[in-house]
């Protein structure tokens, strides 16, 4: 029987490259594969993950293969990738150029400059396959030197189905839902991630259109990037709206539906984004959904959400106060959301996308 | 439900709707701080700029609309003559201004980039410190020590002279044999404090060896009928962990301060030299033989003749197990394997598998365990070079051979 290995750097809850791998797993191990993930970092309490070092003990012969889930740079992967002989496929998930992160994090220039320089080797390596969450990074990856009749598009795998069933937090519930019109973004605080355009649009609707309003801001908090996150809390402090503005760090997944659940719009102004799955997250929760239509954001939006080609910070304003006022709009734009999500990221969609693309390496 | 074409059209309408409001109405930006320095800019330059055009007077007749623009033409050209400086001026100062607020601005992120790159340093150098600081503790308790053992040596050893030299003839061989014994056994207590300080704290080295409880396990002794012994039991962890799994062990040392804390904690330890308690023992009598940190500690002529010992002693299914410093870590092979003075020499992971193999035992495996924390590696660089430093510094700093008895 063919081994599969799914190999990733890291895997821990609440990432999206992690729920693609473990949906990928899922889906293999249903039609009865010998599957197994192997990753570097392993932040998750899983026996059947294993340490990449033992991955040569499971992929013993040619007709075995490897999907190799590459979004930054890993030494240890490539040196695998290139002396295993099996077959193998790349699952490209984008990589951020680092060009957002000089002068704020050496490290996360590393491995962004990493991540570059490995998807150029990857893409020439000419393996069975290349797998892509976007049609950006398709792009991409085919501008890098990999042949166009090998690229696919398979959104990736989400953990929305577990996220409608989990018990929401009643703190965040009791907190944040009064009369305050709550508006999300959701993604790792980071430069590349825009969230200066957002205060200031948010600024501008609190103050022309509805003091009553607050901007949720739910993501990891680096400490490796303190000095840009001083700067966002700066900015805040110097526009005064230190008490409508919460940046929230790294939640769980009770905390993350809670927040959503309080959620009037979700809004995202993010220069760089591979796929962008907490859009997918708020479309499936029937929250409108407008964004700077950046990178991949337009293409996962399609027309489930209101899409802007400039990132001018009135216009966002202005949207926001659209959907809030007219309940029109609001029920439209949600239904527009649920009905994208619906017919293109359900898990049973992305399952036979990507069963129908890797059916003959099986 | 609406159709996709009908949802397009809808999405389309709002945009233009939006954007047509935001057209219409003041720019909402003005009052942000940075926009309102460039909203004020803006209107200076409007203002630094008057009397460069000449207005259109469209609501006058033709012929005075002629007559005006003539007179503001002239006019113009005049004021143009004697406030071209002032223009000049007013326009260098609102440059001065624009680039100086850029300036500003890129100041203000460089200076963000460069305190976190200023912070990572001083923590670097603040871990550095501490570690440096923890090494000096460490190193000036070995030294104390050290100094008030050598002290009681040197007594001790003028004392022996001293009865040696002043009665030699009143001492007998086996009062001479006993005091020889006493100097040896003087060392225990400095072992004891070695194991303390270096190998580790008891529940680390326990959970350690819950590695091999699975092995253990498995070959099915332990039993009543295949008990374990372990040689150079130490302070008896793997003992102890035995006996909480209800496996039947017994233990051996030579440390007389080690069986001493072995007994207190209830475990069955012997004070005896290994090959000579081996050599009593009846054939096919033990499940597993086990030594950690033990072979290091003897020369190769002893490991071999306790191994042939071992294979005779051992049930069929019976197994072996030695744990050893791996000296394939440069770090181990190099220096931390001598911090125990009472290590003979290192031994390489190839020589024990082809040594246990020629002695007669079957499925030779070797494990490599407890590589250094991800800490001490160096991260974030891909480059071969830094792989294989990892690997040779920072690489598992143990190794385990098993060998089984068929």
């Amino acid at each position: 029987m063919t081994h599969i290995a799914i190999c990733t750097p890291e895997i821990s809850y609440g990432d999206a490259v992690s729920s693609d791998v473990l949906g990928m797993f899922n889906i293999l191990n249903e039609q009865n594969l010998k599957v197994g993930i192997f990753a570097e970092n392993i932040l998750i309490k899983d026996k059947t993950i294993k340490n990449i070092d033992f991955i040569s003990d499971f992929i013993k012969y040619r007709k075995d293969l490897i999907i190799y889930h590459h979004s930054a740079g890993w030494f240890k992967g490539l040196n695998l990738l290139t002396s295993l002989d099996c077959k193998k496929i790349i699952k490209y998930h984008g990589v951020t150029p680092p060009d957002y992160f000089y002068g704020f994090s050496r490290d996360h220039v590393e491995t962004c400059k990493g991540g570059i320089e490995q998807l150029n080797i990857i893409a020439n390596l000419d393996l069975e396959m290349y797998l892509n969450d976007s049609r950006f990074d398709m792009v991409e990856m085919i501008s890098k030197g990999a042949k166009a009749s090998k690229c696919f598009i398979v959104p990736p795998f989400n953990n929305i189905g577990r996220l409608k069933g989990l018990k929401p937090d009643f703190f965040i519930l009791e907190k944040y839902n009064g009369k305050e019109v709550n508006i999300l973004s959701v993604g790792r605080v980071a430069p590349n991630k825009g969230f200066i355009e957002l205060i200031d649009a948010f600024a501008l609707y609190n103050k022309y259109f509805n003091k009553e309003s607050r901007l949720i801001i739910v993501g990891d908090k680096h400490p490796r990037l303190s000095a840009y996150i001083d700067f966002l809390y700066d900015r805040v402090r110097y526009i005064g709206f230190d008490n409508s503005i919460v940046f929230t760090g790294k939640v769980n997944d009770e905390q993350l539906k809670s927040y959503f659940l309080i959620a009037k719009i979700f809004a995202l102004t993010s220069h760089h984004e591979g796929f962008c799955l907490p859009l997918v997250e708020a479309m499936s929760m029937k929250i409108p959904v407008i964004a700077y239509g950046s990178t991949a954001v337009a293409d996962t939006i399609g027309d489930g959400g209101i899409v802007w080609g400039d990132l001018d910070i009135n216009l966002i304003a202005s949207t926001i106060n659209e959907v809030v006022t007219s309940e029109d709009v609001y029920f439209f734009l949600g239904e527009a959301g649920w009905r994208r999500y619906k017919n293109n990221f359900t898990n049973k969609i992305i399952k036979e996308i990507f069963l129908s693309v890797i059916g003959k390496y099986l | 439900m609406a159709s996709p074409d009908d949802t397009k059209k809808y999405i389309e309408d709002l945009k233009k709707k939006i954007r047509r409001e935001v057209k219409t109405s003041p720019s909402l930006s003005e009052d942000l701080p940075e926009n309102n320095i460039y909203n004020y800019l803006n209107k200076a330059e409007q203002y630094a700029r008057i009397g460069v055009d000449v207005p259109s007077f469209n609501r006058l007749s033709a012929p005075r609309r002629a007559a005006y623009r003539w007179a503001t033409k002239f006019l113009f050209k005049v004021l143009k003559v004697i406030t071209i400086n002032q223009r000049q001026y007013n326009l260098s100062v609102l440059d001065t201004f624009r680039i100086n607020i850029n300036d500003h601005n890129s100041l203000k992120l460089r200076s963000a980039a460069a305190k976190t790159q200023f912070d990572t340093r001083i923590s670097e150098l603040e871990l550095n410190l501490k570690q440096q600081n923890i090494e000096i503790c460490e190193l000036k308790k070995v030294v104390d020590y050290l100094k008030y053992s050598l002290t009681q040596l040197g007594q001790k050893i003028n004392d022996i002279y001293g009865n040696v030299f002043k009665g030699a003839e009143k001492v007998s061989r086996s009062e001479l044999q006993n005091l020889a014994g006493e100097i040896n056994h003087d060392l225990d207590s400095l072992y004891v404090f070695l194991e303390d300080n270096f190998r580790g704290s008891r529940e680390e080295i326990k959970k350690r060896l819950h590695v091999y409880l699975p092995i253990i396990k498995k070959a099915n002794i332990g039993l009543k009928n295949s008990p374990i012994l372990d040689i150079g039991c130490g302070r008896g962890e793997w003992l102890e962990l035995l006996g909480e799994n209800n496996l039947n062990a017994k233990g051996l040392d030579l440390n007389k301060v080690m069986v001493k804390m072995c007994r207190e904690l209830g475990l069955n330890v012997i004070e005896s030299e290994a090959l000579s308690f081996l050599k009593n023992l009846s054939d096919c009598s033990l499940g597993a033989v086990t030594g950690f940190h033990l072979i290091e500690h003897n020369g190769f002529e002893f490991l071999i003749k306790l191994l042939v010992e071992i294979l005779r002693v051992l049930k069929p299914g019976g197994l072996v197990i030695f744990e050893t410093p791996n000296p394939g870590n440069v770090l181990v092979g190099s220096c931390n394997f001598y911090i125990d003075p009472t290590h003979f020499k290192p031994l390489p992971s190839p020589l024990i598998k082809l040594v246990l193999e020629s002695c007669g035992f079957n499925d030779v495996n070797i494990i490599y365990l407890h590589p250094y924390e991800d800490v001490f590696k160096i991260k974030n660089d891909y480059s071969e070079t830094s792989k294989r430093f990892n690997d040779c510094f920072y690489g598992p700093q143990d190794y385990v051979a098993i060998g089984y008895k068929k």
